[in-house]
């Protein structure tokens, strides 16, 4: 059961800023959801593996050999904050 | 001449007749008195292209042929939206490798398609677009998320196009604009260059409206990629190889279980008349059972949320894409997160969170990925007694536009027949098969790793045994 | 936690050890030599998070590590992963760095020292691989800085 304390903190751990309106609205339909998840309690999985990946592929890698990288006007096109070069934002606060 | 609901190969006796820029010209034309909202950006360098390959001569594969792509496959040049408004204006500075891939081979990309933001939806709805009206019904969805791919074949505006599919964004819009839609093998399809929902499930996959294109892409855009490291190491089969109309012995297994309790009755009369069709050219049919069939959506939608509040974490405007004002950097990304995504991003955003965070990991994120073992472990045990399976691909033909909006639930509740596929990572192919109250419905067909060909050979022997992908919807200029 | 009185005070070490002898980044293939660069010259669409982009790993950097492990007498791992660390920065594109939680690349090693009263061993819990993210500059000083700049140059050094 997601309360609003959960709404509060998952919000932070996402970075989405929540007004106070909308944390009960986000309760309800997240409680929801959440509910429809429990039926998975009724699973026997104890002995039984994670599936984090359906095929199974080790050790792949590249060589180290350097490649072209993109032009610093391409790496800063898709944005008007810039200074010198860099990406410029506010201060970290 | 209007170029309308054409093959790839009808597209290329007419290049032939006349030439690239004048076809390319005319789905232009036609594109642009769509009432269907189905190209979020149609590409401004479509005709030069096509020029380009008139001077040029006509080498490749593909040469001259349009294709429509939806907008979260990176074209270098054209704006990217996933359809939402943080990205809006986002332009990247590469192509994916299935890009690079087809313009190799000629093509020409008439534009981005719409879709349901981040990939994250099964009616288009959820686009800062505006939804994708559906060709069959104007006040029915189109399905999704690739909604708006599939439309654009299904109203002539592109001969074929690409999509992407995490739980059923192939399929479903496939099934309810009745054209055909393939989930390739998860590692057939390179995913460089696709912004990622959820990596671990989703593949590239081509829509067309007959199943000889969707092979035709698949020998373009398949086969090994070294820039993805999950890209399936295999030599790749020919695809059109296996185009040949014989279904002869071929063993057919039906899953109960996807014919559950809500299931439209006009659906499944259609699916089982085909599997009947099937039966009459040659095949054998028998029921399976997967019996975890029914924890497959909450095992999806747990690990696909919990991987997309992961791959999200990128969106903050500090690089590119929408920005908010804010005096410091941890309240403007929170203000950017906030207005950039839509109330469907965000919600699965937050569960994911949730659901990977400290104390509810093992509840959630690892209990999902164990469910998925005994998923996966269903289709081998029921593949390993047939070479296909056949099911509905959706419960249900394309509902009315707003019909679901209001309970999230509800809407993904119909992705019960797509998401178990995803969650084992075998292909499957979406084709018409019959229509109720007016509406197409689509045959799911289910397939073993890598066996694409068996898939193809399959649909296409249906296909020219019957008259479904002939049928057009009403006239829609 | 506070000690009243420590008999003995614990004191733990995290070491990063940038891998520059390396022609390439981690998971791209951007050059490492980007000490004295323009900033945002040695990126690319994968060390700059760009959607879609995708990581794959550089050998050295897995053969370097192990030449780590060796040297600190470690155990070297049959089998190791990467995981995702997500944290929002800056300085980080991704929104996470890959790196390693449970399963690293090298374990128990130790590094005998002199010290005043003798040899003394100190004990190497783990070593792992992960990346670097950009840097940053403050506009002015930290606390009352009026901004920041970031150059993504150093994003994915191993």
């Amino acid at each position: 059961m997601i309360t609003k304390e959960d709404v509060e903190h998952i919000g932070w751990l996402a970075r989405i800023e929540i007004s106070e309106p909308e944390k009960a609205e986000y309760m309800e339909k997240l409680n929801s959801v959440l509910d429809s998840f429990e039926q998975l309690d009724e699973v026997e999985t104890k002995a039984v593996p994670p599936t984090y990946h359906v095929l199974e592929l080790y050790n792949v890698w590249r060589e180290d050999e350097p490649l072209e990288s993109l032009p610093q006007a391409e790496v800063l096109a898709n944005t008007e904050h810039k200074q010198e070069g860099a990406f410029r934002v506010p201060r970290i606060g | 001449m209007a170029a309308k609901w054409m093959s790839v190969a009808e597209v290329k006796q007419q290049i032939l007749e006349s030439s690239a820029e004048e076809l390319t010209a005319n789905y232009l034309e036609t594109i642009n008195k769509s009432k269907i909202n189905g190209y979020i950006t149609v590409s401004d360098k479509a005709l030069e292209q096509a020029k380009k390959i008139d001077i040029e001569g006509l080498k490749g594969p593909l040469a001259g042929v349009p294709i429509a792509i939806k907008d979260n496959i990176s074209v270098k040049g054209l704006p990217n939206s996933c359809g939402s408004k943080m990205l809006k204006n986002y332009i990247p500075p590469f192509n994916a490798h299935v890009i690079e891939k087809l313009l190799e081979a000629g093509a020409v990309i008439l534009g981005k398609t719409n879709m349901d933001e981040f990939a994250m939806g099964s009616s288009t709805e959820s686009s800062y677009f505006g939804p994708t009206l559906n060709p069959w019904d104007l006040e029915r969805v189109p399905g999704g998320s690739s909604g708006g791919s599939a439309a654009v074949i299904a109203a002539g505006e592109a001969p074929f196009a690409l999509g992407s599919d995490t739980g059923g964004s192939v399929r479903c819009p496939a099934a309810f604009c009745g054209v055909v839609g393939l989930k390739p093998t998860y590692g057939a399809v390179s995913r460089y260059g696709a912004v990622a929902y959820a990596n671990s499930l989703e593949q590239i996959g081509p829509l067309a409206n007959n199943v000889s294109d969707i092979a035709v892409l698949m020998d373009v855009i398949a086969g090994p990629d070294a820039r993805d490291s999950t890209s399936a190491p295999n030599a790749k089969p020919e695809y059109q190889a296996a185009l040949k109309a014989d279904i002869k012995g071929l063993k057919i297994g039906v899953p109960k279980e996807y014919f559950g309790e809500g299931i439209n009755p006009g659906v499944e009369k259609a699916v089982w008349a085909a599997i009947q069709r099937c039966e009459e050219l040659g095949a054998f049919w028998e029921e399976v059972s997967m019996p975890h069939t029914k924890y497959a959506l909450a095992s999806y939608y747990i690990i696909a949320m919990s991987e997309a509040s992961s791959n999200l974490a990128r969106f903050d405007g500090t690089r590119y894409g929408f920005r908010a004002e804010g005096e410091t950097w941890h309240s403007l990304i929170s203000k950017t997160r906030a207005e950039g995504f839509g109330a469907e991003v965000k919600r699965r955003i937050l569960l994911g969170t949730y659901a990977l965070s400290a104390g509810y990991h093992d509840k959630y994120y690892l209990k999902a990925l164990k469910v998925r073992s005994l998923v996966k472990q269903d289709f081998e045990k029921a593949l390993g007694k047939v070479d296909v399976l056949m099911a509905p691909t959706m419960p249900n033909p394309a509902f009315k536009l707003g019909e679901r909006l209001e309970d999230p639930l509800s809407l993904y509740l119909s992705d019960v027949n797509t998401v178990p596929i995803n969650l084992a990572g075998v292909p499957s192919l979406s084709l018409p098969c019959g229509f109720t109250a007016g509406l197409p419905v689509g045959l799911q067909i289910i397939g073993k790793p890598f066996e694409e060909p068996t898939l193809l050979q399959t649909a296409y022997t249906f296909e020219q045994n019957t008259d479904y992908h002939n049928k057009r919807p009403p006239e829609v200029v | 936690m506070a000690y009243e009185n420590p008999e003995r005070v614990m004191i733990g070490l995290e070491i990063h050890i940038q891998l520059n002898k390396l022609k390439s980044k981690m998971f791209c293939g951007c050059s490492t030599a980007y000490h004295d660069a323009e900033p945002n010259t040695h990126t690319c669409p994968v060390c700059l998070g760009l959607p879609g982009a995708l990581p794959v790993l550089n050998k050295e950097v897995v053969r370097a590590a192990i030449k780590v492990g060796l040297a600190l007498k470690g155990e070297i791992a049959e089998e190791t992963q990467f995981h995702r660390k997500n944290y929002f920065y800056p300085d980080l594109p991704r929104g996470f760095q890959i790196t390693q939680y449970d399963y690293p690349i090298v374990s128990n090693g130790k590094v005998v020292i002199e010290g005043e009263d003798g040899e003394h061993e100190v004990k190497i819990w783990r070593a792992h691989m992960e990346d670097d993210p950009g840097r940053l500059v403050h506009i002015g000083s930290i606390a009352k800085s009026k901004g920041v700049m970031i150059n993504y140059n150093r994003s994915g050094i191993p």
